[in-house]
Protein backbone atom coordinates (compact mmCIF):
# COMPACT_ATOMS: atom_id res chain seq x y z
CA UNK A 1 0.00 0.00 0.00
CA UNK A 2 1.64 3.27 -1.12
CA UNK A 3 0.52 6.45 0.62
CA UNK A 4 1.54 9.97 -0.09
CA UNK A 5 0.58 13.02 1.97
CA UNK A 6 -0.06 16.22 0.09
CA UNK A 7 2.73 18.83 -0.05
CA UNK A 8 1.20 20.95 2.66
CA UNK A 9 1.18 17.81 4.91
CA UNK A 10 -2.55 17.75 5.25
CA UNK A 11 -3.34 15.05 7.83
CA UNK A 12 -6.94 14.93 6.67
CA UNK A 13 -5.91 13.87 3.17
CA UNK A 14 -3.66 11.16 4.57
CA UNK A 15 -6.42 9.82 6.82
CA UNK A 16 -8.85 9.78 3.88
CA UNK A 17 -6.30 7.91 1.76
CA UNK A 18 -5.78 5.35 4.53
CA UNK A 19 -9.50 4.93 4.92
CA UNK A 20 -9.93 4.31 1.20
CA UNK A 21 -7.18 1.67 1.18
CA UNK A 22 -8.58 -0.07 4.25
CA UNK A 23 -11.98 -0.12 2.57
CA UNK A 24 -10.51 -1.72 -0.57
CA UNK A 25 -8.64 -4.31 1.52
CA UNK A 26 -11.76 -5.17 3.49
CA UNK A 27 -13.79 -5.72 0.30
CA UNK A 28 -11.01 -7.89 -1.17
CA UNK A 29 -10.77 -9.96 2.02
CA UNK A 30 -14.51 -10.49 2.32
CA UNK A 31 -14.60 -11.65 -1.30
CA UNK A 32 -11.79 -14.16 -0.80
CA UNK A 33 -13.10 -15.68 2.46
CA UNK A 34 -16.01 -17.63 0.92
CA UNK A 35 -13.70 -18.83 -1.84
CA UNK A 36 -11.15 -20.06 0.70
CA UNK A 37 -13.87 -21.65 2.79
CA UNK A 38 -15.17 -23.52 -0.24
CA UNK A 39 -11.69 -24.67 -1.15
CA UNK A 40 -11.10 -25.98 2.39
CA UNK A 41 -14.45 -27.73 2.56
CA UNK A 42 -14.02 -29.88 -0.50
CA UNK A 43 -13.36 -33.54 -0.97
CA UNK A 44 -9.78 -32.71 -1.88
CA UNK A 45 -9.05 -31.94 1.77
CA UNK A 46 -10.41 -35.08 3.37
CA UNK A 47 -8.28 -36.47 6.21
CA UNK A 48 -5.59 -38.95 5.21
CA UNK A 49 -7.26 -42.06 6.65
CA UNK A 50 -10.56 -41.39 4.85
CA UNK A 51 -8.85 -40.56 1.57
CA UNK A 52 -6.81 -43.76 1.81
CA UNK A 53 -10.03 -45.70 2.36
CA UNK A 54 -11.52 -44.15 -0.78
CA UNK A 55 -8.43 -45.08 -2.80
CA UNK A 56 -8.64 -48.65 -1.47
CA UNK A 57 -12.22 -48.94 -2.71
CA UNK A 58 -11.09 -48.08 -6.23
CA UNK A 59 -8.29 -50.64 -6.22
CA UNK A 60 -10.43 -53.33 -4.54
CA UNK A 61 -13.04 -52.90 -7.26
CA UNK A 62 -10.37 -53.49 -9.90
CA UNK A 63 -9.21 -56.52 -7.96
CA UNK A 64 -12.68 -58.02 -7.94
CA UNK A 65 -12.35 -58.34 -11.72
CA UNK A 66 -8.89 -59.83 -11.48
CA UNK A 67 -7.90 -61.99 -14.34
CA UNK A 68 -10.85 -60.75 -16.37
CA UNK A 69 -9.84 -57.15 -16.87
CA UNK A 70 -7.70 -56.03 -19.71
CA UNK A 71 -5.95 -53.04 -18.23
CA UNK A 72 -4.72 -50.18 -20.33
CA UNK A 73 -2.96 -46.95 -19.32
CA UNK A 74 -1.70 -46.18 -15.85
CA UNK A 75 -3.00 -48.16 -12.87
CA UNK A 76 -5.52 -46.17 -10.80
CA UNK A 77 -3.20 -46.12 -7.80
CA UNK A 78 -0.72 -44.20 -9.95
CA UNK A 79 -3.37 -41.81 -11.28
CA UNK A 80 -4.38 -40.66 -7.79
CA UNK A 81 -0.76 -39.77 -6.98
CA UNK A 82 -0.75 -37.34 -9.90
CA UNK A 83 -3.63 -35.15 -8.68
CA UNK A 84 -2.07 -33.01 -5.92
CA UNK A 85 0.51 -33.29 -3.14
CA UNK A 86 -2.00 -34.24 -0.44
CA UNK A 87 -3.36 -37.11 -2.54
CA UNK A 88 0.14 -38.20 -3.54
CA UNK A 89 1.40 -38.29 0.05
CA UNK A 90 -1.72 -40.18 1.13
CA UNK A 91 -1.39 -42.77 -1.64
CA UNK A 92 2.34 -43.23 -1.08
CA UNK A 93 1.70 -43.89 2.60
CA UNK A 94 -0.83 -46.62 1.87
CA UNK A 95 1.14 -49.78 1.01
CA UNK A 96 -1.88 -51.98 0.22
CA UNK A 97 -2.86 -49.56 -2.55
CA UNK A 98 0.16 -50.77 -4.54
CA UNK A 99 -0.35 -54.47 -3.94
CA UNK A 100 -2.55 -55.24 -6.97
CA UNK A 101 -0.18 -55.68 -9.90
CA UNK A 102 -1.94 -56.32 -13.20
CA UNK A 103 0.25 -56.50 -16.30
CA UNK A 104 2.27 -53.38 -15.53
CA UNK A 105 5.54 -52.45 -17.24
CA UNK A 106 8.95 -53.33 -15.77
CA UNK A 107 9.52 -49.86 -14.36
CA UNK A 108 6.00 -49.64 -13.03
CA UNK A 109 6.48 -53.06 -11.41
CA UNK A 110 9.59 -51.77 -9.65
CA UNK A 111 7.64 -48.76 -8.32
CA UNK A 112 4.75 -50.91 -7.13
CA UNK A 113 6.97 -53.48 -5.42
CA UNK A 114 8.78 -50.69 -3.60
CA UNK A 115 5.64 -48.77 -2.61
CA UNK A 116 3.71 -51.88 -1.54
CA UNK A 117 6.43 -52.42 1.10
CA UNK A 118 5.47 -55.68 2.86
CA UNK A 119 1.81 -55.82 1.76
CA UNK A 120 0.39 -59.10 0.47
CA UNK A 121 0.41 -59.09 -3.33
CA UNK A 122 -1.91 -60.06 -6.17
CA UNK A 123 0.11 -60.45 -9.37
CA UNK A 124 -1.46 -60.96 -12.79
CA UNK A 125 0.32 -61.09 -16.14
CA UNK A 126 -2.08 -62.26 -18.81
CA UNK A 127 0.24 -61.21 -21.62
CA UNK A 128 3.66 -62.89 -22.09
CA UNK A 129 5.23 -59.70 -23.50
CA UNK A 130 5.21 -57.50 -20.36
CA UNK A 131 5.99 -60.58 -18.29
CA UNK A 132 9.11 -61.18 -20.39
CA UNK A 133 10.09 -57.51 -20.09
CA UNK A 134 9.68 -57.54 -16.31
CA UNK A 135 11.43 -60.85 -15.88
CA UNK A 136 9.47 -63.45 -13.96
CA UNK A 137 12.41 -63.94 -11.60
CA UNK A 138 11.80 -60.44 -10.22
CA UNK A 139 8.18 -61.38 -9.55
CA UNK A 140 8.96 -64.76 -8.03
CA UNK A 141 11.40 -63.14 -5.61
CA UNK A 142 8.26 -61.71 -4.00
CA UNK A 143 6.66 -65.15 -3.68
CA UNK A 144 6.68 -65.16 0.14
CA UNK A 145 4.14 -62.31 0.07
CA UNK A 146 2.12 -63.23 -3.03
CA UNK A 147 -1.36 -64.65 -2.40
CA UNK A 148 -2.65 -64.73 -5.98
CA UNK A 149 -0.41 -65.38 -8.96
CA UNK A 150 -1.56 -65.62 -12.55
CA UNK A 151 1.06 -65.76 -15.28
CA UNK A 152 0.94 -66.33 -19.00
CA UNK A 153 4.48 -67.32 -19.89
CA UNK A 154 5.91 -68.75 -23.11
CA UNK A 155 6.47 -72.58 -22.97
CA UNK A 156 10.23 -72.47 -22.14
CA UNK A 157 9.57 -69.92 -19.40
CA UNK A 158 6.76 -72.05 -17.99
CA UNK A 159 9.16 -74.87 -17.06
CA UNK A 160 11.56 -72.45 -15.41
CA UNK A 161 8.73 -70.83 -13.48
CA UNK A 162 7.52 -74.21 -12.22
CA UNK A 163 11.06 -75.06 -11.11
CA UNK A 164 11.32 -71.79 -9.21
CA UNK A 165 7.92 -72.29 -7.66
CA UNK A 166 8.82 -75.70 -6.31
CA UNK A 167 11.98 -74.38 -4.68
CA UNK A 168 10.69 -71.14 -3.12
CA UNK A 169 8.55 -70.71 0.01
CA UNK A 170 5.05 -69.44 -0.72
CA UNK A 171 3.22 -69.39 2.62
CA UNK A 172 0.47 -67.02 1.51
CA UNK A 173 -0.11 -68.30 -2.01
CA UNK A 174 -3.64 -69.65 -2.31
CA UNK A 175 -4.17 -69.35 -6.07
CA UNK A 176 -1.75 -70.00 -8.88
CA UNK A 177 -2.86 -69.98 -12.50
CA UNK A 178 -1.05 -70.45 -15.79
CA UNK B 1 -35.19 -40.27 23.67
CA UNK B 2 -31.78 -38.64 23.32
CA UNK B 3 -31.16 -34.89 23.06
CA UNK B 4 -28.42 -33.79 20.66
CA UNK B 5 -27.19 -30.22 20.20
CA UNK B 6 -25.39 -29.28 16.99
CA UNK B 7 -22.55 -26.81 16.39
CA UNK B 8 -25.11 -24.15 15.34
CA UNK B 9 -27.01 -24.72 18.58
CA UNK B 10 -30.02 -26.60 17.24
CA UNK B 11 -31.46 -29.32 19.46
CA UNK B 12 -32.62 -32.65 18.04
CA UNK B 13 -34.59 -35.20 20.03
CA UNK B 14 -33.93 -38.62 18.57
CA UNK B 15 -35.00 -42.16 19.36
CA UNK B 16 -32.28 -44.03 21.28
CA UNK B 17 -32.36 -46.99 18.89
CA UNK B 18 -31.79 -44.62 15.94
CA UNK B 19 -29.02 -42.58 17.48
CA UNK B 20 -27.18 -45.65 18.74
CA UNK B 21 -26.15 -46.43 15.18
CA UNK B 22 -23.42 -43.96 16.09
CA UNK B 23 -20.84 -45.92 18.05
CA UNK B 24 -19.60 -42.65 19.58
CA UNK B 25 -23.03 -41.78 20.99
CA UNK B 26 -23.78 -45.40 21.94
CA UNK B 27 -20.58 -45.52 24.02
CA UNK B 28 -21.34 -42.11 25.53
CA UNK B 29 -24.80 -43.26 26.61
CA UNK B 30 -23.37 -46.47 28.06
CA UNK B 31 -20.81 -44.47 30.03
CA UNK B 32 -23.22 -41.81 31.28
CA UNK B 33 -26.31 -43.98 31.69
CA UNK B 34 -29.89 -42.67 31.49
CA UNK B 35 -29.78 -38.88 31.27
CA UNK B 36 -31.94 -35.97 30.12
CA UNK B 37 -28.88 -33.87 29.45
CA UNK B 38 -28.16 -32.86 25.87
CA UNK B 39 -25.14 -34.29 24.09
CA UNK B 40 -23.20 -31.51 22.35
CA UNK B 41 -21.95 -32.36 18.85
CA UNK B 42 -19.48 -29.54 18.27
CA UNK B 43 -18.32 -30.90 14.90
CA UNK B 44 -21.73 -31.40 13.27
CA UNK B 45 -24.07 -28.71 11.94
CA UNK B 46 -27.86 -29.04 12.04
CA UNK B 47 -28.10 -29.47 8.23
CA UNK B 48 -25.67 -32.38 8.36
CA UNK B 49 -27.14 -33.98 11.49
CA UNK B 50 -30.58 -33.89 9.85
CA UNK B 51 -29.15 -35.99 6.98
CA UNK B 52 -27.32 -38.31 9.37
CA UNK B 53 -30.52 -38.93 11.37
CA UNK B 54 -32.42 -39.59 8.12
CA UNK B 55 -29.84 -42.27 7.28
CA UNK B 56 -29.92 -43.80 10.76
CA UNK B 57 -33.72 -43.89 10.80
CA UNK B 58 -33.83 -45.69 7.47
CA UNK B 59 -31.30 -48.28 8.65
CA UNK B 60 -32.84 -48.63 12.13
CA UNK B 61 -32.67 -52.18 13.43
CA UNK B 62 -30.09 -53.41 10.93
CA UNK B 63 -27.12 -55.23 12.51
CA UNK B 64 -24.13 -52.99 13.18
CA UNK B 65 -20.85 -54.01 11.52
CA UNK B 66 -18.56 -55.84 13.93
CA UNK B 67 -15.22 -54.35 14.91
CA UNK B 68 -13.25 -56.94 12.93
CA UNK B 69 -15.40 -56.59 9.78
CA UNK B 70 -12.75 -54.43 8.16
CA UNK B 71 -10.05 -56.98 8.71
CA UNK B 72 -12.20 -59.76 7.30
CA UNK B 73 -13.02 -57.58 4.31
CA UNK B 74 -9.35 -56.97 3.68
CA UNK B 75 -8.62 -60.66 3.86
CA UNK B 76 -11.34 -61.71 1.47
CA UNK B 77 -10.92 -58.61 -0.70
CA UNK B 78 -14.60 -58.33 -1.39
CA UNK B 79 -14.90 -54.60 -0.94
CA UNK B 80 -17.00 -53.42 -3.82
CA UNK B 81 -18.27 -49.95 -4.56
CA UNK B 82 -21.88 -51.13 -4.90
CA UNK B 83 -24.37 -48.87 -3.10
CA UNK B 84 -28.01 -49.75 -2.48
CA UNK B 85 -30.66 -47.77 -4.35
CA UNK B 86 -31.90 -45.93 -1.24
CA UNK B 87 -28.38 -45.06 -0.10
CA UNK B 88 -27.54 -43.83 -3.59
CA UNK B 89 -30.52 -41.48 -3.58
CA UNK B 90 -29.70 -40.39 -0.04
CA UNK B 91 -26.10 -39.52 -0.88
CA UNK B 92 -26.97 -37.60 -4.05
CA UNK B 93 -26.02 -34.22 -2.56
CA UNK B 94 -23.62 -31.44 -3.51
CA UNK B 95 -19.91 -31.96 -2.90
CA UNK B 96 -19.77 -29.79 0.21
CA UNK B 97 -22.59 -31.75 1.87
CA UNK B 98 -20.99 -35.05 0.81
CA UNK B 99 -17.76 -33.89 2.45
CA UNK B 100 -19.60 -32.89 5.63
CA UNK B 101 -21.53 -36.19 5.77
CA UNK B 102 -18.29 -38.18 5.42
CA UNK B 103 -16.64 -36.16 8.20
CA UNK B 104 -19.70 -36.47 10.44
CA UNK B 105 -19.92 -40.24 9.86
CA UNK B 106 -16.24 -40.52 10.74
CA UNK B 107 -16.63 -38.39 13.88
CA UNK B 108 -19.83 -40.11 15.03
CA UNK B 109 -18.36 -43.49 14.12
CA UNK B 110 -21.16 -44.68 11.82
CA UNK B 111 -19.19 -47.10 9.69
CA UNK B 112 -21.89 -47.97 7.17
CA UNK B 113 -22.53 -44.28 6.41
CA UNK B 114 -18.82 -43.59 6.12
CA UNK B 115 -18.60 -46.49 3.65
CA UNK B 116 -21.44 -45.07 1.56
CA UNK B 117 -19.65 -41.71 1.43
CA UNK B 118 -16.27 -43.24 0.56
CA UNK B 119 -17.78 -45.50 -2.11
CA UNK B 120 -19.55 -42.51 -3.64
CA UNK B 121 -16.30 -40.58 -3.92
CA UNK B 122 -14.50 -43.70 -5.22
CA UNK B 123 -17.15 -44.05 -7.93
CA UNK B 124 -16.65 -40.38 -8.86
CA UNK B 125 -12.89 -40.93 -9.23
CA UNK B 126 -12.95 -44.27 -11.06
CA UNK B 127 -11.78 -44.18 -14.66
CA UNK B 128 -10.83 -40.49 -14.60
CA UNK B 129 -7.49 -38.94 -15.46
CA UNK B 130 -5.71 -36.75 -12.87
CA UNK B 131 -6.78 -33.66 -14.84
CA UNK B 132 -10.42 -34.73 -14.83
CA UNK B 133 -10.25 -35.46 -11.08
CA UNK B 134 -8.78 -32.01 -10.41
CA UNK B 135 -11.54 -30.33 -12.40
CA UNK B 136 -14.26 -32.41 -10.72
CA UNK B 137 -13.16 -31.60 -7.18
CA UNK B 138 -11.74 -28.14 -7.83
CA UNK B 139 -8.26 -29.26 -6.74
CA UNK B 140 -5.24 -27.07 -7.37
CA UNK B 141 -2.23 -28.72 -8.96
CA UNK B 142 0.36 -27.80 -6.32
CA UNK B 143 3.25 -29.97 -7.47
CA UNK B 144 6.71 -28.45 -7.61
CA UNK B 145 8.55 -28.57 -10.97
CA UNK B 146 10.66 -31.45 -9.60
CA UNK B 147 7.55 -33.42 -8.64
CA UNK B 148 6.02 -32.68 -12.04
CA UNK B 149 9.14 -34.13 -13.68
CA UNK B 150 8.86 -37.27 -11.54
CA UNK B 151 5.16 -37.60 -12.44
CA UNK B 152 5.97 -37.27 -16.12
CA UNK B 153 8.51 -40.08 -15.74
CA UNK B 154 5.99 -42.28 -13.92
CA UNK B 155 3.47 -41.78 -16.72
CA UNK B 156 6.05 -42.81 -19.30
CA UNK B 157 6.88 -45.92 -17.25
CA UNK B 158 3.22 -46.81 -16.91
CA UNK B 159 2.62 -46.50 -20.64
CA UNK B 160 5.77 -48.42 -21.55
CA UNK B 161 4.01 -51.73 -22.15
Amino acid sequence: MALSASADGSETALIEQCGAHIGEDTVASSESVPALRFQKNTLAHLPVEILADIFMYIVSEEESYMGVSNPGGAPTCLAVTHVCRHWRQTALGCSTLWAFIDGVSAQCLAIMLERSKKAVLVVIYNDPKPLRQCGFEKILLQLPRIKFLQLCPSPPEADRILNCLSSLPAPLLHTFKF
Amino acid sequence: MVHLVTSDNVEFVVDKEVVERSVLIKNMLEDVGETDQSIPLANVSSAVLRKVIEYCEHHRGEPLPSADADQNQDETRKRTTDISEWDQKFITVDQEMLFEIILAANYLDIKSLLDVGCKTVANMIKGKTPDEIRRLFNIVNDFTPEEEAQIKKENEWAEDR
